[in-house]
């Protein structure tokens, strides 16, 4: 096929459209609903995962050691622990450290209570904060702790991260599922949007045949109508759920300011930087393929 | 330019519908095809587009050999045949000029070259004055002079026109006939399968006889072979 050839495919392209707008409208209206569902399933994921990735990094397991471990014996172990995998960064508490955060958690406003304390009674509490890259992994790493010479009381975090990586997790099987559904039923009405688009010409095809058209040549306006009526089902609910996304988390910020410390957003640019391309995309492979199968099937008239 | 061995199709009915065909059709020749309903004049041409493939013998085409050409292969083959059918199938929601610009947009001519090549045809088959009409503003004579001219825009070496004067009354016929005559004299080969006896015996042209899937005459000046 050559490129001169481009403009005229696009132009019978667009008149298909225009002859099965019906058909056409049907099948943008139901690639629009399944990128629809994918931009809400994708936004909830995508958030669901940050809070997560926030609440990851605020994990940490609290590592106390034996009262006779020196500090040399401490420092030691913190090595041994930094260099686990699980591991993204660790903190250290001398045990001076410990009692001064005490007492100004504490005996903030009566610090004459603090001074009735001639030793420090968190002599034995020096300890490690240790941080984790994946909430998943605390139970390992703690067990690893538990039995680690010199570790004398492990403290874990109860934190809900565990909690929102399962829900994210079950948010995706169900999006999964819905939107393979929804794909399968776009690239069936496109596929059947463009039969009828060549049954309606079966007598041109076969005239270009006769006069010598090449299998490109009679399938290009087919592919043209398909990506196009992709690429509008994919832009439509994009630019909609755009809106509707940033209204909705003003919306939620603005009403519920509880929230504000508990929720974290992510913000529209990113979620819609990676999800317009990534629909655009989706919607283009709906309509190649849906017409792949028409074609296939059909237009060897 | 077609050379035809041995060639025999056979239906999946069963029913053959060429039996042992042998046929030679020279450069510039004009070739009359004629034989009663259901003689294999149509499977013959079929054959000859390649939209059915022999059971068995050979087929060439400008030394081109059939049996082995693939459908990748097969529009260009097709760009040196042209077609032209009894109901002479125009695209209705164009013009006459477009119908044959068509043909050529189809083969990816140069833009550049079209209109000139379309009017030419026009002015060839005595329609330059109606290029705007559209097909059923014409007569049937008219339509079928448009699908001669559509079937020759591109050049090809060959043009086979199945029941050219069917749909048409004597004095279109001869109309249609006169143009093709004229079509081969400059040099293409023209092929045409026809029930019409009076044209076969006017143009006193090389023609075939077919029956129950066989050639059973080959008369080189002309003449219709009545069978008992």
């Amino acid at each position: 096929m050559k490129i001169r050839s481009l403009w005229y495919h696009i132009v019978d392209g667009f008149k298909n459209i225009h002859r099965n707008r019906l058909f056409s409208l049907a099948s943008m209206a139901t690639i629009a609903a399944c990128i629809f569902l994918f931009g809400v399933f994708y936004s909830l994921i995508a958030n669901f995962q940050y809070m997560i990735e926030s609440a990851e990094s605020e994990i940490c397991v609290t590592v106390f050691f034996d009262e006779d471990l020196d500090e040399t014996g401490i420092l030691k172990l913190g090595d041994t622990i930094s260099q686990r995998s699980e591991v993204s960064r660790i903190h250290y508490t001398s045990a001076e450290e410990a009692w001064e955060n005490f007492k100004s958690e504490y005996f903030a406003d009566y610090p004459e209570l603090a001074e009735g304390f001639s030793d420090n009674p968190l002599a034995k509490s020096a300890s490690y904060e240790v941080y984790l890259n994946n909430a998943d992994d605390q139970s390992t790493l703690v067990e690893y702790l538990e039995n680690l010479e010199g570790v004398r009381q492990v403290n874990k975090s109860e934190a809900t991260a565990t909690g929102l990586a399962s829900a994210a997790r079950l948010v995706s099987y169900i999006a999964i599922a819905i939107v393979a559904i929804l794909l399968a039923v776009s690239i069936f009405l496109i596929t059947n949007t463009i039969v009828i688009g060549i049954t309606v010409r079966k007598d041109e095809i076969s005239i270009m045949k006769y006069i010598g058209a090449t299998d490109a040549f009679v399938n290009a306006p087919f592919f043209v109508e398909g990506i196009v009526i992709g690429l509008v089902g994919a832009l439509i609910p994009t630019i909609i759920l755009r809106y509707i996304y940033a209204g909705l988390v003003n919306y939620v910020l603005s009403k519920f300011s509880v929230l504000k410390n508990i929720l974290n957003f992510l913000d529209a640019n990113a979620v819609f930087n990676v999800l317009v391309p990534v629909s655009v995309f989706l919607g283009i492979i709906i309509g190649i393929i849906g017409t792949f199968f028409a074609v296939r099937k059909h237009a060897d008239v | 330019m077609i050379i035809m061995e041995n060639v025999t199709k056979t239906y999946t009915t069963g029913v053959p519908a060429l039996n042992g065909i042998d046929l030679h059709i020279q450069k510039g020749e004009f070739v009359f095809i004629v034989g009663k309903s259901g003689s294999g004049k149509s499977t013959l041409i079929k054959l000859l587009l390649k939209e059915l493939d022999p059971t068995s013998g050979k087929i060439y085409i400008n030394k081109k050999f059939l049996n082995k050409i693939t459908r990748k292969k097969l529009p260009y083959l097709r760009r040196d045949i042209g077609v032209v059918f009894q109901d002479f199938r125009l695209l209705p929601d164009r013009n006459i000029a477009d119908n044959i610009a068509f043909a050529q947009k189809v083969v990816e001519a140069p833009s550049r070259k079209i209109k000139g090549r379309v009017l030419a045809m026009l002015s060839m088959v005595g329609l330059l004055d109606k290029y705007k009409s559209f097909p059923n503003e014409l007569s049937g004579g008219e339509q079928q002079r448009v699908a001669i001219a559509r079937a020759l825009v591109n050049n090809p070496e060959i043009l086979l026109c199945d029941e050219p004067t069917g749909n048409l009354d004597p004095a279109n016929s001869n109309e249609i006939m006169r143009i093709l005559d004229q079509v081969n004299k400059q040099g293409t080969t023209v092929l045409v399968v026809t029930h019409n006896m009076e044209i076969v015996q006017q143009m006193r042209k090389r023609t075939i006889t077919m029956s129950e899937g066989k050639i059973i005459s080959d008369m080189e000046k002309g003449g219709y072979f009545y069978e008992d």
